[in-house]
């Protein structure tokens, strides 16, 4: 699910930049900094949508380093148990597929994929496939997620297409 | 998905043996993890001497979630620690078994599992074993692997194929990354770009046809695939490999497919399914994958690299197949780091680089070769080309070879445990990598072989015009050179042809025997597909009972003795060899028994030898019979290889003279032998087709050490006794003979040593011939006349003439000190030669000779 959050990030400057276009650099740097990473708290941040303060730099004795507390607006990623969400297939092997559903790679096993679609080994490339659907890299899916385990800085998540609704979408 | 209930077992750790105090969870309850299921009491005695045994309590804790099924224990019940091993203590019906996990979650029902709690169990432990290519794949149970292979299986049966792993490095490809190759192909590709040029405007085609000369392994490198693996840079690639640039980028690899790889891939795709098992990186796996297979039908992403493996020592075939490998074939180079397993079959490597070995296997432990020769130079031992001493000689030579200084073999598996000597290893085989890029084995090896052709022209013209051209071929790649250079890297592989049709056999097989028993299974009524499946115990088709009776077929009926191939101080039924003998059909025996049919034997002259060759109709054969009949899986013809008995070329030949230290030494003395101006006038003096004939017949019918010996005794004798011998040399009709054979043996220890030269090969056919002739003529008879006149004339050694006939006749009666030593299997020929002669100077040779004998006999026996 798709948030927009409020989050702060430190941004340590050096004093070769302290300068006219200080600001513009810092800009560039949480930009480059905070987007696409991810935490387990938040999920995913997608995109910085406003910076809300840049911070007033505090000058840190000792390294003569600025720092600055900024607070910005982004657009965050958290995926949730029961979530219903859109994928593209990006990895099939014989125990089920691998969706990428933006930045999140969801794992879709075979148990959890309705039995008319089996595995096909001699396929090229390999896929699911039953008598009008098919399974296969780059195919549209929409999976419900089971699962989601959350470490410090990833997120894993597993997801099922054995229900009404699920699976290849055009 | 709960099929069955779940044991549970004790843990190990509980102070055994226990007795159950209570059950705290009833049968059909649900418990989850963390619920008390029974409690348990234990005698301790506590560490303070003197104490008093007390009884203390603990309680046993659910580690996973359902409803108890069954309790298998009562209250009251003594527990041992063996009994807690063997049987559950509790069925337990769960909703999810967690059978298949990734990346700590369960795929089925998305649980987190990498719970640790005070329970000590954590789920993730449930499913570990990994049966994809890809290494962030799910990890499944065994259960589940057994299922999904089963599923597998069923599929491939209906396909009618079988899974093939196939390894990449010297089996299908050969890689290097000496930028020679990239110069030479940079050379082909401008001469072929000349020619166009000159197909297009043709009036020039006269002026420059005799100069413009193509690299001389254009012709085999056209195909060589190349790419750059590391850090990518999108900058122009430069062509000259020079610049800086082209350092930093990391090497540049060179793919040379195997001939005939393309038809080979696309037949076995039909019946197999086909994985790639490489110790490259998965980088480089890739990237070969898309020479060899640019579409992807073939492997279909089935591609397992060291990154995934697990082991950089080993190869698993459990990596992919976890449980049932019936219907798995392997065909690898390396027999060893598949722990040989009987789904493997062997392929002969693919050495296209000469001399550069498996660019990724340069922490392997250095295979050895079962005998000291390279199969590839033994492969022909009399018919090797007169060109390439440095090609033939073994890799070990090349200063280039991998890895010189790997201390590995001594405990490979104990050095992949840890990861720093992993690492330690990959730095190894980066610098091997690095070494090559630099040293440039490639160059120097044709540099060599350059150097070599131009010797034959060196012999048979002037001197000083081979000396020119062989120089301008060392400084310059000089094109206006006029005979075309020899190739280093030649295109004359065949081994997939031969490995198509072994897998074709082991395809055909299989399926054969499947549908027979399919067959038989459709005749009984009842019959299901469940019950074949349940019925494991008799699985008559398996490729791992299929294979190596296939390698049986081979030397089938063939009963081995080993001559001087295995050392003394080894036990020979461990020793390789003879392994691999038994894996390919034949027996072996460490002694000449009746059954005996082939003597496998490094070289000549050894009393196995000579006990066989006296016996008759058992081939007597040179290591490389063996070998190549185990390479490429036939039995080879053995008339290639046997190992003649009459070595007759005229003269030493100088390079081979290093063949064995122990003969270099006898060298010396044969020359001061043959030197002696006397000898040398009497052997001018006599009829040299006579005395050929009579050598040849005589070396027929006894050519062994003792033989060797008595005449080296001789010999010795002659340096001291010059007169003598010369005189006896003109008097009877024996010494001609000794004398020539003496002669004879002077050339023997270079000749079958390494036996390289053409002129031998040239000489053996007509020679071989006059061989048969003489025999026949003589009927090996020459010699036993001359002994008896000699014995006539000698009188006391009567003895040993009689003895003559008898193959076991032990000879230690008769001729003085040395005959003490000599073991009693061949002496019989000799007794009477040694005891006629011996007459006069025995008080000298004797002596002298014991020494030399001693030294020899142990010599043969280490070497």
């Amino acid at each position: 699910m798709f948030f927009i959050k409020e989050l702060t990030h430190t941004i340590l400057l050096h004093p070769s930049y302290f300068g006219p276009r200080m600001l513009s650099f810092l800009e560039s740097k949480l930009y480059s900094d905070v987007e696409g990473t991810c935490s387990g708290q938040f999920g995913y941040i997608i995109a910085v949508v406003s910076i809300l303060d840049i911070g007033k730099g505090m000058v840190l004795s000792g390294s003569g380093q600025a720092e600055f507390i900024t607070r910005y607006r982004a657009i965050v990623f958290k995926p949730f148990k029961g979530e219903v969400v859109d994928g593209v297939v990006n990895n099939v092997n014989k125990m089920g597929f691998f969706a990428d559903v933006g930045p999140l790679s969801v794992f879709v096993s075979h148990q959890l994929i309705h039995p008319d679609l089996r595995f096909d080994s001699n396929s090229n490339p390999p896929s699911f496939a039953s008598v009008d659907q098919i399974i296969e890299k780059s195919t549209h899916v929409r999976l419900k997620i089971v699962g989601t385990r959350v470490d410090a800085t990833e997120i894993f998540a597993i997801g099922t297409i054995k229900e009404d609704h699920l699976g290849v979408i055009d | 998905m709960a099929s069955s209930a779940t044991e549970l077992f004790l843990p190990p750790s509980f102070p055994y043996p226990i007795k159950v105090v209570s059950i705290d969870a009833s049968s059909s309850s649900v418990v989850q993890r963390g619920t008390r299921l029974l409690s348990y009491s234990f005698v301790h005695v506590p560490a303070q001497p003197n104490a008093q045994p007390e009884s203390r309590f603990g309680t046993w804790d659910s580690a996973i979630d359902g409803t108890i099924q069954a309790w298998k224990v009562r209250v009251g019940d003594v527990i041992s620690q063996r009994k807690a091993k063997e049987r559950p203590v509790v069925l337990i019906l769960e909703e999810c078994k967690h059978g298949m996990q990734i990346s700590g979650l369960c795929v089925l029902c998305g649980k987190d599992m990498t719970n640790s709690d005070y329970i000590g169990f954590a789920d993730s432990s449930r499913a570990h074993i990994q049966m994809t290519h890809s290494a962030n794949g799910p990890l499944v149970s065994l259960e589940e692997a057994q299922r999904l292979e089963k599923e597998t299986a069923e599929d491939l049966l209906k396909s009618r194929k079988l899974s093939l792993i196939v390894d990449l490095d010297q089996t299908i490809v050969h890689a290097t990354v000496d930028p020679t190759v990239g110069e030479w192909r940079a050379e082909g590709a401008a001469w072929k770009a000349r020619q166009a040029a000159k197909k297009n405007d043709l009036g020039d085609l006269n002026n420059s046809e005799g100069e413009d000369e193509c690299n001389p392994n254009w012709e085999a490198l056209e195909d060589v695939g190349e790419f750059r693996l590391g850090p990518e840079t999108f900058g122009l690639p430069s062509n000259k490999g020079k610049s800086k640039m082209v350092e930093s980028d990391g090497p540049v690899y060179y793919i040379k497919r195997r001939p005939g790889w393309q038809e080979f891939l696309e037949d076995m795709a039909t019946k197999y399914q086909m994985h790639v098992y490489t110790m490259g990186t998965r980088a480089y796996a890739e990237q070969v994958c898309a020479l060899i297979d640019p579409v992807g039908k073939v492997f279909g992403g089935r591609l397992l690299s060291r990154d995934e493996s697990g082991s950089l020592t080993q190869k698993s075939l459990q990596r992919l197949f976890p449980c049932d490998t019936s219907m798995v074939v392997i065909i690898d180079d390396r027999a060893d780091v598949w722990e040989w397993s009987p789904n493997l079959v062997k392929v002969v490597p693919y050495d296209f680089f000469v001399g550069i070995g498996d660019i990724n296997s340069a922490f392997l432990p250095k295979i050895e070769p079962l005998t000291p020769v390279v199969p590839p130079a033994a492969a022909v031992p009399q018919a090797s080309p007169v060109t390439d001493p440095a090609m033939d000689s073994p890799p070990s030579a090349d200063p280039a070879q991998v890895n010189p200084s790997l201390p590995a073999p001594a405990s490979p598996l104990e050095a992949a445990k840890t990861e720093l000597t992993e690492k330690a290893m990959l730095t190894q085989n980066t610098i091997a990598l690095e070494a090559q890029v630099e040293e440039r084995p490639l160059a120097k090896k044709q540099e060599e072989l350059q150097v070599a052709s131009a010797d034959p022209p060196t012999a048979i013209g002037s001197q000083a015009a081979s000396k020119d051209t062989k120089i301008a071929e060392s400084t310059v790649p000089a094109p206006e050179k006029p005979p075309r250079k020899a190739a280093l890297l030649k295109n004359d592989d065949h081994e997939l042809q031969r490995l198509g049709k072994i897998l074709d056999e082991v395809h055909r097989r299989f399926f054969t025997e499947y549908e027979a028993r399919r067959a038989a299974d459709k005749v009984k009524p009842s019959s299901s597909r469940k019950r074949r499946d349940s019925i494991k115990p008799k699985p008559a088709y398996d490729v791992t009972l299929i294979i190596p009776h296939i390698r049986s077929e081979v030397l089938d009926g063939v009963h081995i003795l080993f001559s001087s191939v295995i050392p003394l101080d080894t036990n020979p039924e461990a020793t390789e060899i003879w392994r691999m003998a038994l894996m390919f059909g034949a027996k072996c025996s460490t002694e000449l028994t009746a059954d005996v049919t082939h003597v496998v034997a490094a070289k000549r002259g050894t009393v196995k030898v000579d006990a066989a060759r006296k016996r008759g109709g058992i081939k007597i054969v040179w290591v490389a019979w063996f070998t190549d009949c185990i390479a490429l899986w036939r039995r080879q013809d053995e008339t290639a290889y046997l190992l003649d008995d009459a070595p007759t070329v005229p003269a030493a030949d100088p390079l081979q003279a290093s063949a064995l230290s122990d003969e270099a030494a006898d060298d010396e003395e044969w020359d001061g032998g043959e030197g002696g101006g006397n000898t040398d006038l009497a052997i001018a003096a006599i009829n040299w087709d006579d005395i050929n004939d009579e050598v040849d017949a005589a070396m027929n019918e006894s050519d062994d050490d003792e033989d060797a010996r008595s005449e080296r005794s001789a010999m010795s004798e002659d340096d001291w006794t010059d007169d003598a011998s010369s005189i006896q040399t003109t008097s009877g009709p024996s010494t001609p003979t000794r004398l020539k054979r003496k002669r004879l043996r002077s050339v023997t220890p270079s000749a079958d040593g390494t036996l390289g030269n053409g002129t031998r090969d040239v000489l053996r056919s007509p020679l071989a011939k006059r061989k048969k002739v003489a025999a026949e003529r003589t009927g090996y008879s020459k010699l036993k006349e001359a002994i008896s006149a000699e014995d006539v004339h000698g009188g006391g050694a009567g003895a040993g003439t009689q003895r003559q006939g008898s193959v076991e006749g032990d000879g230690d009666g008769d001729s003085g000190g040395q005959a003490q030593v000599s073991s009693p299997g061949s002496r019989g020929s000799d007794d009477g030669t040694q005891g006629g002669e011996e007459e006069e100077d025995d008080d000298e040779g004797g002596g002298d000779d014991d020494d030399d004998f001693l030294a020899r006999e142990l010599e043969e026996e280490w070497g």
